[in-house]
């Protein structure tokens, strides 16, 4: 014993006590057991460990081929021109279609879009790409509906005119006898683009556009069809509204054109 | 009926290797890296009493201290592999003794301000069956209670190890000033509270007239 001999303890009889009576030792057994719980843990860490990495990878490689297939299935699909067949017409080698019967024809696409083509109007399908298509309508009347779907770009030729649609539903008729085009547009909007509107003229849904010897006019649809549905020998024509135009900016800004290109 | 044959499986023992039992502290360090369970017995065999006592000491002889022995071996075999072949293994043992002691201190503290541990009863691991000393280290470990981890640390490493001051700031990572200051508060703080206990105060001085076994 290294105790101290006076009345108070000091530092030295504490280490003396737990020197003295607390020590690292076990016995044999206790010793060979922790040796073996040290071990087996290291085997299981081991295995776990191995576990683990064959998870990590087998999952990078699940994870890999989703997104491979995905980004080839989007590709495909980004790729794939939007496929189409006619009811009631005739469609040549060449994308002409041509009304068969009195109901007239009716061009339905891939993608939920539908082009109905009066008796005797004929139009050409002048290309398909994975988002629209670009159609001509050569002569007559043609009842558009356009899915309005992401990316959707259809143009629609009417002799010198360019319609540019997003997604909408409008009527176009095209003379070719007296270059006359008349746009209904039911709803949406689309861009027309022709001689008399270089840049192009909004068109919003409830009006029509009228396009007739180098004037294009814009009014309210409901005026226009009562209009014609009127006697003329009664009712003059109603005056287009040009509040009713709304053109893209144009070079020289002047409001009068607005309604009268 | 038919009895079934006992199966019998084989199972691996990782007997101690004579070489490795002898080797260096570079090479064993290098074997237990690469996983040999050989140099893993052998580290046990060498270190465990050693990570077993500092842990005793420092903690008290509670039932905590099996698991927390193997924590360190099991952190300090996977740290081994970044150890440098100079290295000398055991202040490396030490060094990863220190930090679970650290830890487990530190937890021990928030457990004991919402009462949760258990209290401490000091039955298994003394060797002594003289109840005086039972008393007075109970009573100690209530006292080394009353310090902060940093200080307790310091303070057992220093008295019951036998660290040098600068072997004390190695271990806890701080410089020797900081260890200093820690080891004088944790001697004031402990030296006046042995002082006022009247139980280790009695143990001690019935020890020093050799009236304990």
């Amino acid at each position: 014993m290294t105790y101290g001999e006076s009345d108070s303890p000091t530092l030295a009889d504490v280490e003396a006590v737990v020197r003295e009576n607390v020590s690292g030792h076990v016995d044999g057994d206790r010793h060979e057991q922790g040796k073996q719980r040290l071990l087996a843990s290291l085997r299981h860490g081991r295995q776990s460990t191995a576990r683990q990495v064959r998870r990590v990878v087998l999952l990078a490689v699940a994870l890999g081929a989703v997104a491979g297939g995905g980004a080839y299935l989007w590709k495909q699909r980004a790729a794939a021109r939007l496929s189409y067949d006619v009811a009631g017409g005739l469609l040549s080698d060449s994308g002409y279609v041509r009304s068969s019967g009195p109901s007239g024809a009716r061009l339905s696409f891939s993608d939920g879009s539908r082009v109905d083509l009066q008796d005797g109007a004929r139009a050409r399908i002048a290309a398909v790409d994975a988002h629209g298509a670009r159609l001509a309508i050569e002569n007559g009347h043609a009842a558009l509906s356009v899915a309005h779907l992401p990316g959707a770009a259809w143009y629609v030729d009417a002799g010198p005119f360019v319609i540019q649609v997003t997604g909408t539903q409008f009527d176009v008729d095209w003379s070719s006898y007296d270059d006359t085009l008349s746009v209904d547009l039911h709803e949406g909007s689309l861009v027309v683009s022709g001689p008399p509107a270089p840049t192009g003229v909004v068109l919003r849904a409830g009006q029509r556009l009228t396009a007739h010897e180098g004037r294009l006019s814009i009014e309210a649809l409901e005026l226009a069809v009562q209009a014609a549905e009127a006697p003329p020998a009664l009712e003059p024509l109603p005056e287009p509204d040009p509040a009713l135009a709304d053109p893209l900016p144009l070079p020289s800004a002047d409001p009068a054109a607005a309604a009268h290109f | 009926m038919v009895s079934r044959p006992q199966q019998i499986r084989a199972r691996l023992v990782a007997l101690p290797s004579p070489t490795l039992a002898q080797a260096d502290d570079a090479t064993l360090a290098r074997a237990a890296s690469s996983g040999d369970p050989r140099a893993t017995s052998v580290l046990w065999d060498r270190f465990s009493p050693l990570v077993r006592r500092m842990l005793r000491r420092t903690l008290g002889p509670t039932a905590e201290v099996e698991t927390l022995v193997q924590e360190v071996f099991l952190r300090a075999l996977r740290q081994l592999g970044a150890l440098p072949d100079s290295a000398q293994l055991k202040p490396f043992v030490v060094s990863v003794t220190v930090r679970v002691l650290s830890a487990q201190l530190k937890r021990n503290r928030v457990r004991r301000l919402f009462r949760l541990r258990t209290p401490w009863h000091g039955a298994d691991h003394v060797s002594s069956t003289e109840p005086g000393a039972r008393t007075a280290l109970a009573a100690l470990y209530r006292i080394l209670d009353g310090l902060d981890a940093d200080a307790r640390l310091a303070f057992t490493l220093r008295h019951f190890e036998g660290l040098q001051i600068a072997e004390l700031a190695s271990a806890t990572d701080a410089s020797l000033a900081r260890a200093k200051r820690r080891l004088a508060r944790a001697n004031a703080r402990v030296q006046a509270a042995v002082s006022r206990d009247a139980a280790f105060s009695a143990y001690a001085h019935a020890a020093s007239l050799g009236d304990v076994p």
